[in-house]
């Protein structure tokens, strides 16, 4: 009987010891692990009671601000007085679900802690007074964004604005969108519900498609195909007789013009009636490899330096290239080719600005709480894709294209627009994605824009980038012609 | 044998091997247990009062409802510690009936009350009632009640299966289908406990926990409850705002308390983070507000309470006392173990109540019956 209740005794003892041992290590070595966790709402807590700073348009109208609410364990309430209109670029601050965009690559600032804090901050915090944050000032420009979204309209799509000679994003809008103010309450409940109706929406209306999306460039990647030929030995002069269609070596898939046209000419005929065939039979004439050579140089294959998330565009693989079928199918941006609206509208912006590409500028400083410049960011140039000689011939080329060709729906009365359409065909029985991507004044470039209707937006297969794109980039060009003055 | 005060007989008052005095052990149960039912209404007042205020207006209710639990405790300790331990076994067998009557009764809907995802409770005008805490006290004297008869000696397979281990099957079926699968597992290490020290073979036990474990697992496969708090217990961080919330929440409230803790009544977490702050997760609550020391200081009485409980069971003066105070003791010992294992992660949330400590009021008025009846056998013991 003494033996049973020794080993009744002995496994208390272990039981006990292992708690006492487990105990320690909570409360004490894993102590500071537990006090870091995200999931810790002490260190939400303390986020929620700084009056995170505002985050403004480039003409300083309000993005998002924090409000005091009554309560007093989350002290601020985040909102976004613009809705829809800035959320691809603003993000979200919500309590369930963290930070994204703006909100998350500008946190430090916005919470006051980036930089090194000022004297009022110091002060603050020792002092228990509300922590006050910095404020984040974008390139985007609140009027111009918003004329982007009405021209856009009910399309599912982007547009991208660029400044060319500064990089400055002037506009940047995907559709559909959402209201980050709807995830960023203090109702996990509610917050969960829109959430999970976003995330079900089959618009994905969170995702966007101006930067974090690719889609087959189509003709538009001509202007890419023609920057290669130029730098490679084969001018503007380089004719081939019209034909209907061409068939590239080792295939029998021949390459057909739009509506089965038949098209041929010289380099400006060709690109201003976006001759199909052309592209393809110059293409097969380049060296192995130019092609993708001119796309990396215009930024294809790595993620623009952009200050919120966005994606690389895709080059024709050097597989692709060493059969010609496939040659003269990335010639007109169809099979791998794949480009982001962003991406788009830094190669009209290069082009624009004599071949340099300038790197994307979305925030363009940071104030204190008094207003004191704490951060600024200059312009600064990303990529050399062309020498200024063979810019200058695509913009020639480009402004045929809305003179005569395809993208006449983009002209603006007394202004030099260039402009090049694109129809890019995607999976078989979808209706073609509608590009267009130009700058104007073509010859003292103000402003560069690229715009992308998803699957011919309501025109269904009949879109044509020239029909449906085109007029929006020449509404987005001409509010900003009234509204910068040029 | 009767005797009007609390104190042991006289003729206890000799040393004893262990150099403790035989009327120590009393003593010092008595002692350990009011100061841990103390402690656990200090606590129950800190934890419960954000919620209590929040609910019910007052800050006060719960810490209330516990006041009146510890003095109808106070008055089943005191009555049982002066009476005879023996004359129980004249009630174990009807109180395992009207356990097994209660346990029905709370399944059935309109008598039964469920809560938090399970149907435990009996209402009676003002007074709800959780018969599986019953359960507990009413097989271990059972089991005794019945070894005892038996010759106190269950070596036997056929003995030991006769009928201990289907009144313990019963009992258990009926709460695994509320579900309380803490509750069940307490109740199977405290028959268990009486069984071995009744003399049962290893290796009989060993097959019968084989059996056990098997149905736990096929329950928590099966059942989409406890796989999921199964789960949160292997992965916390997979999903730290749902299944995993309370063990997090717990965790932080442990880590943030530190060696001296944040102090007492200044706890964070209470303020609606740790759900069950004054139940199941009051230890949580205990180590931010007292630190490691608390924590520490809880754990060395329940290890104290454990060693005087099997001091008890060895100065018994007879098999049916010594059995009782064997399953009492690891009853209260294993929930302890469940329950701080819980709140730091060590074992899978189950749901029991820290034993004097925890809010609860039918497991505390039964609690300190049970300390009673140890009392009473401390009363009656023998020396070392």
């Amino acid at each position: 009987m003494n033996r049973q209740i020794r080993i009744i005794g002995l496994i208390a003892l272990v039981m006990f010891g292992v708690a006492f041992v487990n105990l320690n290590w909570v409360q004490l070595v894993n102590a500071q692990h537990l006090a870091n966790n995200p999931a810790n709402v002490r260190v939400i807590l303390k986020e929620y009671a700084i009056a995170r700073g505002p985050i403004l348009s480039g003409d300083e109208k309000t993005v998002a601000l924090s409000v005091k609410t009554p309560t007093e364990t989350l002290k601020y309430l985040r909102t976004y007085p613009e809705g829809p209109t800035f959320a691809h670029v603003s993000g979200y601050y919500s309590y369930v679900y963290g930070r994204a965009q703006l909100e998350a690559t500008y946190n430090s600032w916005l919470t006051g802690q980036g930089g090194g804090l000022t004297m009022q901050q110091l002060s603050d915090q020792l002092l228990g007074g509300t922590q006050q944050g910095n404020t984040v000032v974008t390139t985007i420009n609140d009027q111009l964004q918003k004329a982007a979204a009405q021209a856009l309209g009910t399309h599912k799509g982007a547009v991208v604005a660029l400044d060319p000679t500064t990089g400055d994003v002037l506009a940047m809008v995907s559709s559909p969108s959402y209201d980050p103010t709807t995830i960023s309450g203090h109702d996990p409940n509610a917050d969960a519900a829109a959430w999970k109706a976003l995330q079900a929406d089959p618009g994905k209306p969170m995702l966007n498609r101006a930067a974090s999306q690719t889609y087959p460039p189509g003709s538009t990647f001509k202007v890419i195909t023609a920057a290669a030929a130029l730098q490679n030995g084969l001018g503007v002069n380089t004719s081939y007789p019209p034909t209907g269609q061409f068939l590239p070596a080792q295939t029998n898939m021949p390459i057909k013009n739009f509506g089965n046209e038949v098209c041929g000419g010289d380099m400006t005929q060709a690109l201003t009636q976006s001759c199909n065939v052309y592209f393809a039979r110059l293409a097969t004439q380049l060296p192995p490899g130019a092609l993708a050579k001119t796309a990396r140089d215009f930024g294809f294959g790595e993620a623009p330096p952009l200050d919120i998330s966005d994606v690389p565009s895709r080059l024709p693989t050097d597989a692709d290239l060493k059969s010609p079928a496939f040659v003269a199918q990335s010639a007109i941006g169809q099979y791998n080719v794949a480009a982001t609206p962003l991406q788009m509208a830094l190669v009209a912006a290069g082009i624009a600005n004599q071949g340099k590409i300038m790197t994307p500028r979305l925030v363009k400083e940071v104030r204190d709480p008094q207003g004191n410049v704490i951060k600024s960011k200059p312009p600064s140039l990303w990529k050399t894709a062309v020498p200024p000689e063979v810019a200058a011939t695509l913009t020639t080329l480009m402004e045929g294209v809305v003179d005569s060709g395809t993208g006449t729906a983009a002209q603006i009365p007394g202004v030099k627009v260039a402009g090049k359409t694109g129809t890019a065909q995607n999976a078989t029985g979808q209706a073609p994605h509608a590009w267009f991507i130009s700058f104007a004044p073509a010859d003292a470039p103000k402003i560069a824009v690229a715009v992308l209707v998803e699957n011919g937006g309501n025109l269904g297969s009949e879109a044509t980038g020239g029909r449906l794109s085109a007029p929006i980039a020449q509404q987005v060009m001409v509010a900003d012609r009234q509204v910068r003055g040029w | 044998m009767s005797s009007d005060t609390l104190a042991p007989p006289a003729t206890a008052e000799h040393p004893v091997s262990t150099g403790l005095r035989h009327g120590d052990t009393f003593r010092l149960m008595a002692a350990t247990s009011s100061a841990m039912i103390g402690m656990g209404l200090v606590m129950i007042l800190s934890a419960s009062s954000v919620e209590a205020f929040k609910t019910y207006g007052s800050s006060f209710l719960f810490f209330r409802k516990q006041l009146v639990g510890a003095a109808m405790g106070l008055v089943a300790l005191l009555g049982l510690s002066r009476f005879d331990y023996r004359r129980l076994r004249k009630l174990a067998r009807p109180l395992f009936w009207l356990t097994l009557a209660g346990l029905v009764a709370a399944l059935i809907p309109g008598i039964g009350v469920a809560g938090g995802g399970s149907s435990r409770w009996l209402t009676f005008g003002p007074v709800t009632v959780q018969p599986s805490e019953l359960a507990k006290l009413a097989l271990i004297l059972v089991s005794a009640h019945v070894i005892e008869r038996k010759g106190g000696f269950v070596g036997d397979i056929r003995e030991l299966c006769i009928p201990v281990i289907p009144m313990t099957a019963l009992a258990c079926l009926l709460m695994v289908a509320q579900p309380d699968l803490g509750t069940t597992i307490i109740t199977v290490g405290a028959v268990l406990t009486v069984l071995y020290l009744a003399g049962a073979r290893m290796r009989h036990l060993g097959a019968l926990v084989s059996l056990g474990s098997l149905a736990a697992a096929g329950l928590i496969l099966t059942q989409g409850y406890q796989r999921a708090r199964f789960t949160s217990y292997l992965h916390p961080w997979a999903d730290p705002l749902k299944g995993g919330y309370q063990i997090i929440q717990g965790q932080i409230a442990l880590g943030s308390g530190g060696w001296f803790g944040v102090g007492l009544g200044a706890s964070r977490q209470k303020w609606s983070y740790v759900p069950n702050a004054h139940t199941d997760f009051i230890f949580a609550i205990i180590g931010e507000e007292l630190g490691l020391i608390g924590t520490l200081l809880v754990l060395a009485a329940f290890g104290f309470f454990c060693y005087l409980g099997i001091r008890i069971a060895r100065e018994a003066p007879d098999r049916f006392g010594f059995l009782v105070a064997g399953g009492i003791t690891a009853w209260i010992g294993l929930q302890a173990v469940i329950n701080i294992g819980a709140v730091t992660g060590m074992l899978p949330i189950t749901g029991v109540p820290l034993p004097m400590v925890s809010f609860g009021g039918t497991s505390l008025v039964l609690t300190m019956a049970a300390i009673g009846i140890l009392l009473s056998i401390a009363r009656n013991g023998r020396r070392g």
